[in-house]
């Protein structure tokens, strides 16, 4: 594993500062609605009725953000508190959104201490499972076009 | 119920060996399988020894069974495992397929526990071949014995591991070598210093497993003593009872007495308990995992309810 | 390597036989130079029956029909060994994949072969890994008995034992290339349902997600199976699924992994020695793998394959290629597992 892989990439320290002083809520609902919209009708039903009821947390370690969303009724919801949700992962921005392109491997990331999933183990390989099932391609090719943007020496 | 001594799993010294099989001569089991199992390095006795061995026991009556490797990965293992088939003396216990091969068509066999009988076809298609006697694989619990049983071949025997520390795994390395900072090659014999493995524990304590060279043992001991009109009524003929290094005469004169129904459930495990070098366990004959106890968890209450009183 | 000792070229590169353990993982095998792909149903019927991975009816026929168009082909795998309540279901699970038309089941049981030479004569039968046959007399009773074309060999033999093997079955012999190790001779390990009352050969996985608990204390964090603790990490450890036989435990006072420390297997550098003496195919592993892990690892080795095909001789393994699959790897480091004698 050469040294760049290895090293997370973070958001800018302002950008951190400006997540932290954001409100929960606000980020939750964009995030549910975004989900609502890509993803929800590519889950298996059977998959979202073995969500049914659970809370899941998203921490972005570098913006400062936790998104918190609940499947209710085959829906993705926007929560603004959980006290103990069946997952949370955590991980910077950058690898999100490389794992979102399918550009990172999440077993590399969870290998390697950059994803950290806490909770219920099966749960979390369901719904790994289910995201490596899912084609968007439109989505994935406008994410690796502009993480290559982003990349140093890219763009 | 017939009671056999399964194969020797561990390395004895060879004088402990000919002094072991000395004494089970008098004791009140119908079978005896013999011959190395585990590790093709292993040889304190020879073949010629295990046949030695059986004669004297088949002159104290008993049935003799040589046993083959349950992993063959030489040319040496294979030679070893033709002249076991070819031996004129004694049925033979199947450990892999290349053993059913060379016995198929010849002459009657015992399918061993490593062939992986999970169902009836299976059995069926070894019955074809010669097989009159099965040994289940330890994970198979009462109820799939019992279904295979009714759903098998008619006339095969069945035979369940029912006393021993479980043999769970087998491998091309050697713990017991890597343990000892040694390779399978140069493992200077070393599993000879545990006659009845070497335990490993985990982290927190608990007893857990135990190396025998190749072999993964589990620490607890499967005891179905408790279990023997249950087995009986699945269709069990034959309960193996796995050599241990100490008291191995009174754990099968305990067996028999329980299989010939002079003593209660209780009294054969209250019997049991202090003959085992380690707790016991029954978990896979009830369909549950197999480190746990189901006869423990049951009669959990009945000493507590005395300590307290 | 001393090219002297090897025998003529082969006619043929190895064939690359790559897992799928869902549509996006498949079209990345067929996409990067697969060809086979193996995959199994979404039940007990495979060795990988883990929640939300491996294919229905609909996406197999999508999968078959996309990997044939473009020249690979499709092998089901149904190599667990089917329990005496539910032996209708791995019969079930024989037909579907035969009407299906898949291009080869891969089969651990002795029954269930029997039953598939039986009702399926047309259908390629391969031989599973799980189904322990570890000696071309092994190997020899599936052939004659069943049909067996192919046999994958467990993960025990050293390369000089392999090459035995191969010289002395007419079967096709597919070896394990790449991926997660494991150190028990598959099969015949019943460790996972010790301490969970699930294995491979019964339930169609090792270690099942359900029986595993992750907690954070304040020193460590502990990964139980069943209740059994298998590691505790401290802040510098790399954490890994907590199969058994990679746990750290204590014997005699020393704790360490007294079985293996976390690997992959990874045997690029043996191609030619494998293409030489006549290895059919070479199967990576990880069906439960993302598709980014699938199109990283079938890439690499269709690159390896193809210049060992084209120069046996001057093949060397490229630093690129290394890079790319240690940065997939489980544990970061590579073995030749038991290929390489002084590991045993």
């Amino acid at each position: 594993m050469n040294a760049a892989a290895n090293a997370p990439r973070k958001l800018p320290g302002p950008v951190r500062a400006v997540g932290r002083r954001l409100p929960r809520m606000p980020a939750s609902i964009a995030f549910a609605t975004a989900l609502n919209l890509t993803l929800r009708r590519k889950f298996p039903a059977d998959v979202l009725d073995r969500l049914e009821g659970h809370t899941f947390a998203i921490v972005v370690e570098d913006a400062g953000v936790e998104l918190l969303f609940r499947v209710r009724a085959r829906r993705f919801v926007p929560v603004a508190q959980a006290a103990e949700p069946v997952l949370r992962f955590r991980a910077v921005a950058w690898d999100y959104a490389t794992l979102a392109a399918r550009e990172a491997d999440p077993d590399t990331l969870f290998f390697n201490r950059r994803l950290l999933v806490e909770g219920d183990t099966e749960i979390a390989l369901l719904v790994k499972n289910t995201l490596d099932t899912i084609d968007i391609p439109r989505t994935r090719g406008i994410l690796r076009r502009v993480l290559r943007a982003a990349a140093p020496g890219g763009g | 119920m017939k009671l056999s001594l399964g194969p020797l799993l561990y390395y004895w010294p060879r004088e402990s060996v000919l002094d072991f099989y000395r004494q089970a001569a008098s004791w009140p089991v119908d079978t005896v399988y013999l011959g190395e199992t585990v590790c093709s390095r292993r040889r304190e006795l020879k073949l010629s020894d295990w046949i030695a061995i059986g004669e004297a026991l088949a002159g104290a009556g008993k049935e003799v069974v040589l046993s083959t490797y349950e992993l063959i990965e030489s040319d040496a293992d294979l030679r070893t495992m033709h002249a076991v088939v070819a031996n004129a003396a004694f049925r033979v216990e199947a450990n892999d397929m290349a053993a059913v091969r060379a016995l198929a068509g010849n002459v009657p066999f015992v399918a061993g526990p490593f062939l992986n009988v999970y169902n009836a076809a299976t059995l069926s298609l070894l019955a074809e071949l010669g097989a009159v006697r099965w040994v289940a694989p330890v994970e198979l619990s009462r109820e799939g014995i019992a279904a295979v049983v009714a759903e098998g071949p008619a006339g095969i025997e069945t035979e369940v591991f029912a006393y021993g520390r479980l043999p769970l795994a087998v491998s091309a390395r050697c713990f017991t070598a890597r343990y000892n900072n040694l390779t399978k090659d140069h493992c200077e014999f070393r599993c000879i210093e545990h006659p009845d493995g070497l335990a490993l524990d985990t982290q927190d304590g608990q007893h857990f497993l135990v190396l025998n060279g190749v072999q993964t043992q589990s620490a607890a001991v499967q005891n179905l003593a408790p279990e023997i009109g249950p087995a009986r009524a699945a269709g069990v003929g034959m309960l193996r009872l796995s050599p241990q290094s100490t008291r191995m005469g009174e754990v099968v004169a305990v067996f028999r007495e329980a299989a010939d129904g002079a003593l209660s459930v209780e009294e054969t495990a209250a019997r049991l308990a202090p003959l085992m070098p380690a707790a016991a366990c029954d978990g896979y004959w009830h369909g549950k995992p197999g480190i746990v106890s189901e006869w423990g968890r049951a009669h959990e209450r009945v000493p507590q309810a005395e300590s307290h009183a | 390597m001393n090219a002297a000792v090897l025998p003529q070229p082969a006619a043929r590169p190895m064939k690359l036989v790559c897992p799928a353990g869902t549509p996006p993982a498949l079209k990345a095998a067929v996409d990067n130079g697969a060809d086979d792909v193996y995959l199994g149903f979404k039940d007990e019927t495979n060795a990988r029956n883990f929640a939300g991975l491996n294919f229905d009816d609909r996406s197999l026929r999508e999968g078959i029909d996309y990997a044939h168009r473009k020249g690979a082909q499709v092998l089901v795998a149904l190599n667990t060994y089917p329990q005496p309540e539910s032996w209708r279901k791995w019969q079930a699970a024989v037909n579907r994949a035969a009407s299906l038309g898949v291009d080869a089941i891969i089969v651990a049981d002795a029954g269930l072969l029997a039953y598939a030479a039986k009702a399926h004569p047309q259908l390629r039968l391969h031989l599973s890994v799980q189904g322990s046959a570890t000696s071309h007399e092994a190997i020899n009773f599936y052939h004659e008995r069943f049909g067996i074309r192919r046999a994958v060999l467990p993960r025990v033999l050293s390369v000089e034992q392999a090459e035995k093997v191969i010289a002395r079955t007419p079967v096709e012999i597919e070896v394990f290339g790449f991926g997660s190790l494991s150190i028990m001779v598959e099969g015949r390990c019943a460790l996972s349902s010790y301490a969970t009352g699930e294995s491979p050969n019964t339930h169609g996985g090792c270690s099942p997600a359900k029986a595993i608990r992750w907690q954070q204390r304040p020193d460590a964090l502990e990964s139980r199976l069943g209740g059994v603790l298998i590691d505790r990490f401290g802040a510098e450890d790399h954490p890994g699924y907590p199969t058994l036989c990679r746990g750290r435990f204590v014997v005699n006072g020393d704790t360490y992994y007294p079985f293996e420390e976390p690997t992959s297997l990874n045997t690029l550098e043996l191609l030619p020695r494998l293409q030489a003496m006549g290895v059919a195919a070479i199967k990576i592993e990880g069906r439960q793998r993302s598709p980014v892990y699938v199109e990283t690892v079938t890439r690499v080795w269709r690159e390896a394959l193809d210049a060992c095909f084209r120069d046996r001789e001057r093949f060397r393994v490229k630093p690129a290629w290394q890079d790319a699959l240690a940065g997939i790897s489980e544990g970061h480091q590579c073995t030749l597992g038991a290929y390489h004698r002084p590991w045993k």
